[in-house]
């Protein structure tokens, strides 16, 4: 299982950090949601102290693949993937998952720590951004997790 | 399913929580020591990423290059702040033409790009055309610091004309801050009026030929009420533009050199990634086999954009616009003459490491592409020693 799962991951993150550049330099490109983080919120499963070696693997994975292609540094790339997770974790133990926007709120609240650690790259880097950046990078996160974290019919949950 | 006992998912969830805040905490202060280890990591990751990333940026966007200003003479700025800074020639005085590194002038103060190494002395008059700036202060090997006379408790003695025609002698006392130098101590045979040139006046212990220099430090400006008794006289000094570049300053003697023209390596570079996988087509990554300390890249003889990140060989340039350079970063060129007003082609106006003189471009200009002849300068070697008073 293990393995099968990284012979999707790793192509699959691969491939994401090839196009990241070419999507970004789009017109529309800073509209575009992050897709390191959106990866590493997709394949990590919300209880991830359950699976702690599998998600520290994949945060490294995906911090270095997104420091290679930027000039972020790679300690604010895994800073900003691990905060994320770990915050979404915590939030999703306490928070019901059947409201969509409790899931949106969730998943807002796990793409604030990497949002805010770009803006501050940003700022070292002397960079302008949009106010509107940040908070289409948020967007994007807390949709896909409400989409994605949607809870299956009631008959087939064992808890 | 195998699930881990209560007691075991505390003591995670205590490490991970001790793991992720002491990566959140290094993202923001960032501690020293640590950057070797993004380095070795991502080196060979970029050496396999960056090539495929080029070469799908290459093929969504080919990113020509938008008609832009012709570039004009290589060092026009240079050109043009020489031939206005030059004073007129005194018999035994020797101008010597020092680049400024740092213009501070909210702190009254510029740091020359020479020292002691070129000659320069305490108490050596610092002068533009037939603007006087101030003294030397103090020097140090490479570095010599200007005090200019607008900086506080700094006293200049001072000739100006009196409301009765005949010259007044007076002291230029400066006040710092954002306060304008006061008239101090002017002879009693007449009073200042408002308006008149200030000159310069040979102090006590200045050798004779600088009773020559025809200098001036700005015209008086009349502040307060007279019938109060609260009048006082000040001067409206100004540091002009160009000084901001190069000034001269006096010397009674001259080395082998009388320009001192800081080294600056500059060295050719090739564009790896036209865009950023975080912030896109603001910043684009180059490698430079160059070995000093990066500062700016140009592509056909004009400003690409700033080194702001370097990882071994591999820099990452920011690209901007000419009309968005922050104010205090460029410098206008208005016919033959430099200026701190909107003007059509801007220049680099020098400080941060960045040699000062580089075209930006015109003010409507697009922002620059690397597509071109890429070249990376390095940063102005300005080491600020312990200046010897």
């Amino acid at each position: 299982m293990n393995i099968v799962r990284w012979r999707v991951l790793l192509p699959v993150a691969l491939l994401l950090t090839i196009v990241a550049p070419a999507l970004r330099a789009l017109p529309i490109g800073m509209a575009l949601p992050d897709l390191w983080l959106l990866l590493a919120i997709g394949c990590v499963p919300a209880r991830a102290t359950d699976r702690l070696s599998y998600a520290v693997r994949v945060v490294l994975l995906l911090g270095i693949l997104r420091a290679s292609v930027s000039a972020v540094s790679l300690w604010s790339c895994w800073a900003g993937l691990a905060a994320a997770l770990f915050l979404r974790e915590r939030a999703h133990r306490h928070i019901s998952e059947e409201s969509f926007f409790l899931r949106f709120l969730v998943g807002a609240l796990a793409a604030l720590p990497p949002t805010a650690l770009d803006e501050l790259e940003a700022n070292r880097l002397n960079l302008e951004r949009a106010w509107t950046e940040p908070l289409f990078a948020v967007i994007w996160i807390s949709s896909f997790w409400a989409v994605v974290r949607r809870p299956g019919p009631r008959r087939l949950r064992f808890d | 399913m195998f699930l881990p006992s209560v007691a075991e998912r505390h003591r995670r969830t205590v490490l991970v929580t001790i793991g992720v805040s002491v990566l959140v905490l290094h993202a923001f202060v960032r501690l020293p020591g640590f950057d070797l280890v993004d380095r070795l990591l991502v080196a060979p990751v970029s050496e396999v990423t960056q090539p495929l990333a080029a070469w799908v940026v290459q093929r969504v966007s080919p990113g020509e290059q938008d008609r832009m200003a012709p570039s004009p003479a290589s060092g026009a700025l240079i050109v043009a702040e020489r031939e206005a800074g030059q004073p007129a020639s005194v018999a035994g005085v020797a101008w010597l033409e020092v680049p400024v590194g740092r213009a501070e002038a909210g702190q009254h103060r510029l740091l020359l790009a020479a020292g002691a190494d070129f000659g320069l002395a305490p108490g050596m008059p610092v002068v533009y055309a037939d603007s006087w700036l101030g003294r030397i202060g103090g020097t140090g090997p490479t570095t010599a610091e200007v005090d200019l006379v607008s900086g506080a408790a700094r006293r200049t003695p001072i000739y100006l004309l009196g409301d009765r025609g005949q010259p007044l002698r007076a002291i230029l006392q400066g006040r710092g801050g954002q306060h304008r130098p006061l008239i101090r101590d002017h002879e009693a045979k007449g009073e200042p009026v408002e308006g008149v040139v200030v000159s310069f006046r040979r102090g006590a212990e200045d050798p004779p030929p600088y009773a020559q220099l025809d200098m001036r430090l700005g015209t008086v400006v009349r502040v307060g009420d007279p019938q109060r008794g609260s009048a006082a006289w000040e001067v409206d000094y100004q540091l002009p533009a160009g000084a901001e570049g190069r000034v001269y300053v006096a010397a009674g003697a001259v080395t082998e050199s009388v320009v001192a023209e800081p080294p600056v390596r500059t060295g050719p570079t090739s564009v790896t990634l036209r865009a950023d996988g975080v912030f896109g087509a603001r910043l684009c990554a180059l490698r430079a086999p160059i070995d000093v300390p990066p500062a700016v890249a140009t592509v056909d003889d004009r400003v690409l954009g700033r080194i702001v990140a370097q990882r071994g060989s591999l820099l990452w340039c920011s690209l901007r616009a000419p009309a968005s350079w922050p104010g205090n970063s460029w410098v206008g060129l208005d016919g033959n003459t430099a200026t701190r007003g909107d003007a059509e082609l801007r220049f680099t106006a020098g400080g941060a490491g960045v040699p000062r003189g580089l075209f930006l471009g015109a003010r409507t200009d697009p922002t620059p592409r690397p597509v071109g002849q890429l070249q990376v300068w390095g940063r102005v070697p300005l080491r600020e020693p312990e200046l010897t008073p």
